[in-house]
């Protein structure tokens, strides 16, 4: 699993943030086509982004979402120079993390 | 009045709106009859869609206005590109060198430029592709061919060979009157009716691009050579992204219901010929992704 991050200049002034995860997001509903044995839910819960260690935003993903999401929110009041972290934590406990500079 | 043949008169036709007839294999063979193609060709879509310009053509169905609901979601996709992956692993296996030690830039040494493909070779009146390039280097360095000439490792090696002449415009050589004839042998295919539905290429790529077939736009006829190969997002539901341009040859022609051709065959060769000729000038841009 993998987390990629981008960080553009908005239209409007702000930044533009960008993350795809490489995530599976099983909706524990799929069967095994081969074995018919139900494949269990496995889906990023939260993805927490912040500047410069603090957060700013949260998203409360869930199974209605498709695999490899795609993220995005807008940022203003940042400045080039801040870092921005984005961390996801799925139901299974696993977690990754991706981090940029503002340029 | 040779050279009027079909460029100018399906010029006309196509202005007008009516269905062009098939071109007959007796007409002019000539480069001049050729550089009328491309005119009229290329002059057709330039009425058609004014609002793309050629270069614009390499990006495919995502330019057309039709498609214009549609783009900013490709332009999301292309923030982080599904074929990188392949890309980085096609580059690994260009670089890993041979069992003789030598690699495939010692054979790409004596290819020509990837927008000047299929090269026409006199001695053996044959088209020279990238893909059968790379394997006639692995057989001279003494390894096995690649078989799957579709998808897979061979896709992927294409794609480490023509990324490096990305933004080079399409010229390939129509000089030699042998290259004319294969050319010639394409735009027949091009233009002939086939399969249980009764559709040549044009029928869905010239006379009805933009158009929709159930939920899919139909692409321009004008730059499908210069994308290929591309990662497909109905191939990779399959589970195999990645197709060479003869790889979609082969699934254009089973959807109007016909039997396909080899990959690489004579039938192929010549139909990449003529869409190459017809994209010349426009930047090669490798890989892309299609719907």
């Amino acid at each position: 699993m993998t987390t990629k991050m981008k960080i553009k200049t908005g239209s409007d002034g702000g930044y533009d943030v960008l993350v795809l995860a490489k995530h599976p997001m099983e909706t524990g509903n799929r069967k095994d086509q081969k074995t018919g044995e139900t494949i269990p839910a496995h889906f990023i819960q939260t993805m927490v982004f912040s500047v410069n260690g603090s957060q700013v935003a949260q998203a409360n993903l869930n199974q209605g979402i498709s695999a490899n999401p795609l993220v995005g929110i807008n940022i203003k009041n940042a400045k080039p120079g801040d870092t921005v972290t984005v961390s996801w934590t799925d139901n299974k406990g696993e977690s990754d993390s991706a981090e940029s500079t503002i340029s | 009045m040779q050279n009027l043949s079909i460029a100018a008169m399906a010029a006309a036709a196509l202005t007008a709106g009516t269905m062009l007839a098939a071109p007959s294999a007796a007409l002019a063979q000539n480069p001049e009859s050729v550089a009328q193609d491309i005119a009229a060709f290329q002059g057709y879509f330039k009425e058609r869609f004014p609002e793309v310009t050629l270069e614009e053509y390499n990006d495919g169905v995502n330019v057309l206005p039709q498609y214009a609901e549609r783009r900013e979601n490709w332009v999301l996709l292309m923030e982080f590109p599904p074929y990188e992956e392949h890309v980085e692993k096609g580059r690994e296996e260009w670089n890993t060198p041979f069992a003789n030690g030598k690699t495939f830039d010692d054979c790409a040494k004596d290819w020509a430029p990837a927008n000047e493909y299929p090269v026409y070779v006199p001695e053996t009146d044959d088209l020279r592709t990238i893909v059968g390039d790379i394997n006639a280097c692995l057989v001279a360095n003494g390894e096995e061919p690649i078989e799957n000439l579709n998808n897979g490792k061979m896709a992927r090696l294409v794609i480490a060979y023509k990324e490096q002449f990305n933004g080079e415009p399409v010229n390939v050589d129509v000089s030699h009157p042998g290259a004319v004839k294969w050319y010639e042998k394409g735009k027949e295919f091009y233009w002939t009716k086939r399969g249980q539905l009764n559709f040549s290429c044009a029928d869905c790529h010239v006379h009805s691009a933009g158009q929709s077939v159930r939920g899919d736009v139909l692409s321009a006829g004008l730059g499908h050579t210069t994308g290929f190969p591309v990662y497909r997002t109905k191939w990779a539901l399959g589970g195999k992204p990645l197709g060479t341009i003869h790889r979609r040859y082969g699934g254009c022609n089973r959807q109007v219901r016909a039997s396909s051709f080899a990959s690489q065959g004579p039938e192929y060769k010549a139909l990449e010929m003529y869409e190459a000729v017809m994209n010349t000038g426009i930047p090669l841009k490798v890989p892309s992704q299609r719907q």
